[in-house]
């Protein structure tokens, strides 16, 4: 039973998606499911937020819940970074989906039990238990992309997310063989420590490095493996959008972080010059320069979300090629990361489902045009979301940024000269995003131009409040999250 | 967050005007205006109350709200220098504080009569609550850089403000001067908090008066000043453009253009006193350098002097009180060059109440003859019938600010002075146990200045008086008096400004004020009576002889005497003695002429090499990253395989580090230890390997003698006394000559001039020396590996070469192969102390 609440956030998902089904099925009038989802995910927030805070790493639980589930700090600060970015994304399909008559309950359940898939893959102690995270997210996220079946961009974007993602899960799963095949074990202890005590094939463990490392990329769109982003993005439905550039993202970062500071956690893989850190510092570098200059052509607002995507997926890779000299701080700047980057992409995408209405979209920048000057408040949330992800005080990705960058600098050498890139890099995307806020608040429409009606919902307003209070907050009071990123970076580290 | 309620009570000081701020700027932009009124007067109110309540339970010590940690500055070396959000209110912020609010509170109030015709009454509003708030942080922040975020914030609502009306291209040029020339001391003052910052290793103002005996030592040297010097000085030159003194004060009078509440507000009574603020506050640093504070008293004084020369001519009536205000100012920074920092707060506290009370009756003039912008007093006059509660009211802050005895402005003024004459009596001040000595020549410069800049005062504050409410009207205007949200306010500060001198008494009951503000600020010398009656004497000779002149020249007079009985003086006077057209030439027009060149320079080079190349780079790296996201999945495909074969390729070969360290008579070769590699070495290039086959456990080895390769000697330069690396020279057969950059700047010994040739080069595996040392024959000298000998200061050691070849292996079996050659300097080192025997 311990084990059972220790893991409440979870189970809370599973037992509660499943009783929604039944009520879904049998009720005879329409059931308002999109509350009682956001109700489901905000009850599994508050309980990982409060078992944080209260006892993050919860003992005396069971053996065979631990060997494949991670309960630990990490854990419960995942699972509150997950939810937070489900909620928002379930709110915002509230509004959108009702707005553009595409209503249909099942949305609501895939984003469920991809949340729910999320959460295991984030915890994930076992790499098989974590391939049964990462496809129970995946498969509800390719149905929730193809969910528009009449629409042409979206099953194309279904299939090519599909056909690449099977890709990548093979290449992944190949990897994890290969450890297997070179340690006998599949749970990130046992594998850990033949490494460690020199009983693994030196040859198959790389090979396995490579081929893991491999599938985590395509999962967070690291470049090279990026390729698949904008175009699923684009093809989504904008809270489906939201959904995968978060929560897919950072479970899969999550899950990264513990089987890299697990498995290949040995001092020797972890050579700055030699080990994975440089590997991975040139991957970062890579997906900060096609993500930004990627971004700068692009007028499609998801699109450019894409690549964004792909930038910070670079920044958080800078924070991984730190953690073989700050592991702690290294660890807490990419915890902290989640939750601003979390707050500032579902902020604009959910602000971006606001600015549509009656089956109309508002997705081009061009649309946008003078939305600011006709409604200063409903616009003032993207206009947040926009200064945050560029990393300009007084926002939460200011100090994301700021943290990471300094991890690095800490690091030295090539990885200070990584952070400064990173700098530079912002800068470019200052282009696009400030774009967007001028299109907002500086610009008039050209006469006879369609211009965006927002439309009118209470959901989606609710995601932007919640939304645009978070990256305040964690803007403003950076001191107190940080100390829970660090709190919970120490579960990896004990 | 943790705090008594007391505590509590300082955060809702600071965050009522902001809530205030965020309600009518953002909510009720289109409300009705009474709306608007009640949401920002009451929230300055309740920050009035609530900085009132705390100061009152202040009892001795000092209250404290722990906020959260905000951020931390790095030191590097693991150190940092942790920022919190803390709020604190001792006597001197708590003074302050209660003063901004209770002042913001009656100026809010005025507002709302002078500004009823107003379009922007909302964003009016929402500017003067933000400007409340930013003030208070600033005031109750409880280390520099929060005080710096309220600094910036003020500076940030003062250029909204004085722009206010932005149709008006002149008022938005003005805003941006006070802008841009707050911005030049914005410079200094965080350059000064770093370098506290690095010395101190803390920001707090608690903390930082503890800590401030690091200033003690002039240990640290900052282009030829102490530290304490370099701080103050830099906190100083911020002061001088938030409290407008020389060089920075010109901004202040063409800060006028802003609605006259605001004038009385920021630019008279609160944001401007910010920089007096900040030196009492850094008093524990101030007190620690007596060439700043001399500096500070002859820049206060000089302004003072200057600024009341000028406000002499002026013929508006918000040029008078803006100069008035700049020359007030510098009274009371000569205050603090005397170190008498509580006399300075002293002044601000009482000026606040009479210049706003001036600044307001201004106001209430030019609502009542329909003046915008400023009132001109060739078109007013005769107004005390019309208006007989400002008129009443504007005597009362006219003669305070005079100096007329038993008002506010006397006793202040009456301490500076008093501690002007102290500090040119005995040069000597003691503060904290460290003398001060203020050169008297200094002291006594000043008093001269303040005394004419005092009859300056009286003068052009009764000139003001019967310029404006005597005599017969100039004007036709059918003038009334405002509503009572605009007397009430007149009322409240005539009363202040007759009565808030009292509070300093020594009377029982009222020395608790005073004297738990001397208990904060560090007076460099105890304020008492000095120099006997000889300062109320020059002081209220100023005032006699000052008020006299006014009132013979202007009673009952109707064209202003002044310009035609001056002459010349007046017009200079009238046209700030030309410092404004001097900036223009000096600094506004080069500038601009800078900016056109770099603007044309700009298009046709800069755009080319820094915006062009950059945007060039991005657009190109854009399409590049466009033109290779395809948009099949094969494409996708591919790249992905792509990426996996560079990760591959990767961990595919072995990369090589090796580093050569030299530990007492070993030299030592290192590798990386690295997962899956294996290692082996040949010494000597033999084809031999040392190591035997690759060694998985391999880090350190060390270098046997065989390594050394025959013919190959390396000149080994150890410099002394540091003990640092050796420089390496690598010679050849050919001779080469020798300089300071191998062997030191004093390597040559005394007598010799210049560099003297000193030729070395390789024969028969030794190194060859030719020394051509003065008095000496010209000599020359072998050195076979393991020599040595000493020139100057630096001893010169021959070394053999050793030679390497390291393999490394990894889990793939791919090999990486490097060669290197490095002298042995180890053994060297031994052989030095055996040579450096036999030199003499």
């Amino acid at each position: 039973m311990t084990a059972l609440f220790a893991l409440a956030p979870l189970v809370l998902l599973l037992v509660g998606g499943l009783l929604i089904m039944l009520v879904d099925a049998f009720a005879k009038e329409r059931v308002e499911v999109s509350a009682l989802v956001s109700t489901l995910l905000g009850a599994s927030f508050v309980v990982a937020a409060g078992s944080l805070l209260a006892d993050p790493n919860p003992s005396g639980l069971p053996a065979e819940i631990t060997r494949y589930l991670a309960v630990d700090a990490t854990g419960y600060f995942t699972d509150v970074v997950l939810t937070v970015a489900a909620l928002i994304a379930t709110l915002a399909a509230g509004s959108y989906l009702r707005e553009h008559e595409l209503e249909r309950p099942e949305i609501y359940l895939l984003l469920l039990l991809s949340t729910f898939g999320a959460m295991v893959l984030a915890r994930a102690a076992d790499l098989i238990v974590l391939f049964i995270g990462l496809e129970t997210m995946s498969l509800a996220v390719y149905g929730m992309i193809a969910m528009r079946r009449n629409n042409a961009r979206s099953i194309e974007a279904a299939t090519k997310y599909f056909l690449l993602g099977s890709f990548a899960a093979a290449i992944f799963l190949f990897g994890a063989a290969l450890l297997y095949g070179a340690t006998g074990g599949t749970s990130i202890a046992a594998i850990r420590d033949a490494i460690r005590g020199g009983h693994a094939e030196p040859a198959l463990v790389m090979l396995g490095l490579v081929f893991t490392l491999a599938g985590f990329a395509f999962k967070v769109a690291a470049a090279p493996f990026h390729g698949w982003a904008p175009d699923a993005y684009e093809g989504a439905m904008i809270p489906v959008t939201g959904f995968m550039s978060v929560v897919v993202k950072a479970a899969a970062f999550a899950s990264l972080l513990r089987v890299f500071t697990g498995v290949f956690g040995d001092p020797l893989l972890m050579h700055p010059t030699t080990g994975w850190p440089t590997l991975v510092a040139a991957l970062a570098l890579l997906s900060m320069l096609v993500g930004n200059l990627g971004a700068l052509g692009q007028k499609n607002i998801k699109r450019i979300l894409a690549f964004s995507g792909i930038a910070h997926a670079g920044y958080v890779l800078v924070g991984f090629a730190s953690l073989h000299a700050v592991p702690e701080d290294a660890t807490a700047a990419i915890l902290y990361y989640f939750l601003a980057y979390a707050g500032g992409t579902g902020l604009a995408l959910a602000s971006l489902v606001a600015f549509g209405s009656k089956g109309l979209e508002a997705v081009d920048v061009d649309d946008l045009v003078g939305l600011g000057k006709r409604h200063p408040l409903l616009a003032l949330p993207m206009a947040i979301a926009m200064l945050s992800l560029l990393g300009i005080p007084p926002t939460a990705g200011f100090f994301a940024k700021l943290f990471l960058f300094q991890a690095a600098a800490q690091a030295g050498g090539i990885f200070a000269w990584l952070a400064l890139a990173g700098v530079a890099l912002s800068v470019v995307s200052g282009f696009y995003y400030l774009r967007i806020v001028v299109a907002l608040y500086a610009s008039e429409p050209a006469e006879g131009a369609v211009v965006a009606r927002p439309m009118r919902s209470g959901y989606v307003l609710l995601a932007m409040v919640f939304g645009s209070a978070l990256v305040v907050k964690l803007g403003v009071m950076p001191g107190l999250y940080l100390d829970l990123a660090l709190e919970a970076g120490r579960g990896l580290f004990h | 967050m943790h705090g008594t309620p007391l505590a509590i009570a300082l955060l809702v000081a600071v965050l009522a005007p902001l809530a205030g701020a965020i309600v009518s700027g953002l909510f009720l932009r289109n409300a009705p205006k009474k709306a608007v009124s009640l949401v920002s007067v009451s929230a300055v109110f309740v920050s009035f109350v609530a900085a009132a309540i705390a100061y009152v339970g202040l009892d001795e010590g000092s209250l404290r709200f722990e906020g959260y940690r905000w951020f931390t500055i790095p030191l590097g070396g693991g150190q940092g220098v942790p920022i919190e959000f803390a709020l604190s209110m001792d006597a001197l912020s708590g003074m302050m504080a209660v003063m901004v609010a209770g002042i913001a509170t009656l100026i809010h109030l005025f507002s709302v009569g002078y500004m009823a015709e107003e379009e922007s009454y909302a964003r009016y509003f929402a500017y003067l609550n933000l400007f409340t708030f930013a003030m208070q942080l600033l005031v109750l922040a409880a280390n520099l850089p929060l005080l710096f975020v309220g600094w910036e914030g003020v500076g940030l609502c003062s250029y909204l403000l004085i722009g206010f009306w932005h149709q008006n291209l002149a008022y938005e040029a003005a805003a941006r001067k006070a802008f841009i020339v707050n911005r030049v001391g914005d410079v200094a003052v965080l350059v000064g908090m770093f370098l506290v910052a690095s010395l101190t290793g803390t920001l707090d103002f608690e903390a930082l008066s503890q800590r401030a005996g690091v200033f003690d030592v002039p240990a640290f040297g900052v282009l030829g000043m102490t530290a304490a010097t370099a701080v103050s000085l830099l906190f100083f030159w911020g002061a001088t453009a938030k409290s407008a003194q020389i060089p920075l004060y010109v901004w202040l009078p063409d800060a006028m253009a802003g609605p006259t509440p605001v004038s009385a507000l920021i630019h008279a009574a609160t944001m401007v006193t910010s920089g007096v603020y900040l030196s009492a506050r850094m008093s524990p640093i101030f007190v620690k350098s007596s060439a700043a504070l001399t500096v500070i008293l002859l820049v206060g004084a000089a302004t003072a002097l200057l600024a009341g020369l000028v406000a002499l001519t002026q013929d508006r009536m918000k040029k008078v009180l803006a100069f008035s205000t700049v020359s007030q100012l510098g009274f009371m920074f000569a205050a603090v060059g005397v170190g008498a920092f509580s006399a300075a707060m002293f002044h601000v506290f009482t000026h606040a109440f009479f210049k706003a009370l001036l600044f307001l009756g201004a106001g209430s003039v030019m609502h009542a003859v329909h003046a915008h912008g400023d009132a001109e007093l060739d078109r007013l006059g005769g107004l005390r019938k019309a208006l007989p509660v400002t008129s009443l009211t504007f005597l009362v802050g006219a003669l305070s600010l005079a100096g007329v005895p038993l008002l506010a402005g006397f006793f202040s003024k009456e301490q500076i002075l008093h501690a002007l004459f102290g500090a040119a009596g005995n040069a000597q001040l003691a503060a904290g146990g460290v003398a001060v000595s203020i050169p008297s020549w200094a002291a006594t410069t000043a008093i001269v200045f303040l005394a004419l800049a005092a009859l300056s005062t009286a003068f052009y504050s009764l000139k003001l008086y019967l310029r404006t409410f005597t005599g017969e009207p100039r004007h036709d205007a059918e003038p009334h008096e405002g509503g009572l949200e605009m007397k009430l306010p007149l009322v409240l500060l005539a009363v202040g400004a007759v009565l808030a001198g009292y509070l300093w008494l020594p009377a029982e009951g009222l020395e608790r004020f005073a004297e738990s503000l001397r208990a904060v600020v560090r007076d460099a010398l105890p304020v008492e009576a000095h120099g006997g009656a000889l300062p109320m004497i020059v002081g209220l000779g100023a005032l006699a002889i000052g008020a006299g002149l006014a009132v013979a020249l202007y009673k009952g007079k109707a064209e202003d005497p002044l310009p035609a009985k001056l002459g010349a003086f007046y017009r200079a006077a009238y046209q700030n003695f030309g410092v404004d057209a001097l900036y223009d030439r000096l600094f506004v027009r080069p500038v601009a002429a800078i900016s056109r060149f770099v603007r044309s320079f700009d298009f046709e080079t800069i755009d080319g090499l820094f915006v062009g190349i950059p945007s060039g780079l991005a657009t190109v790296g854009s399409k590049a990253v466009r033109q290779l996201q395809g948009s099949t999945v094969h494409s996708h495909a591919l790249g992905m395989v792509v990426g996996l074969v560079l990760v591959f390729g990767y961990f595919g070969y072995p990369r090589l580090e090796v580093t050569i360290r030299h530990e007492g008579a070993r030299t030592v070769l290192e590798v990386p230890p690295s997962f899956g590699y294996s290692y082996r070495v040949d010494f000597g290039g033999d084809g031999t390997y040392e190591t035997g086959d690759f060694r998985a456990d391999l880090t350190a080895l060390a270098v046997p003698p065989s390594a050394a390769k025959k013919d190959r000697v390396v000149l080994l330069v150890h410099r002394e006394p540091l003990d640092s690396e050796p420089v390496e020279v690598w010679l050849d057969e050919h001779p080469r000559e020798l300089g300071e950059r191998e062997l030191g700047a004093d390597f040559i010994p005394p007598g010799a001039r210049g560099a003297l040739p000193i030729m070395a080069w390789i024969e028969d595996g030794a190194v060859k020396l030719r020394t051509n040392l003065p008095g000496d024959e010209p000599e020359e000298r072998e050195l076979r590996p393991g020599q040595s000998h000493r020139i100057g200061a630096a001893r010169l050691v021959a070394t053999g070469v050793a030679f390497a070849r390291v393999e490394v292996k990894n889990a793939f079996g791919h090999v990486t192969v490097q060669e290197l050659e490095f002298p042995f300097r180890g053994r060297a080192r031994t052989a030095v102390r055996g040579g450096s025997r036999r030199i003499p």
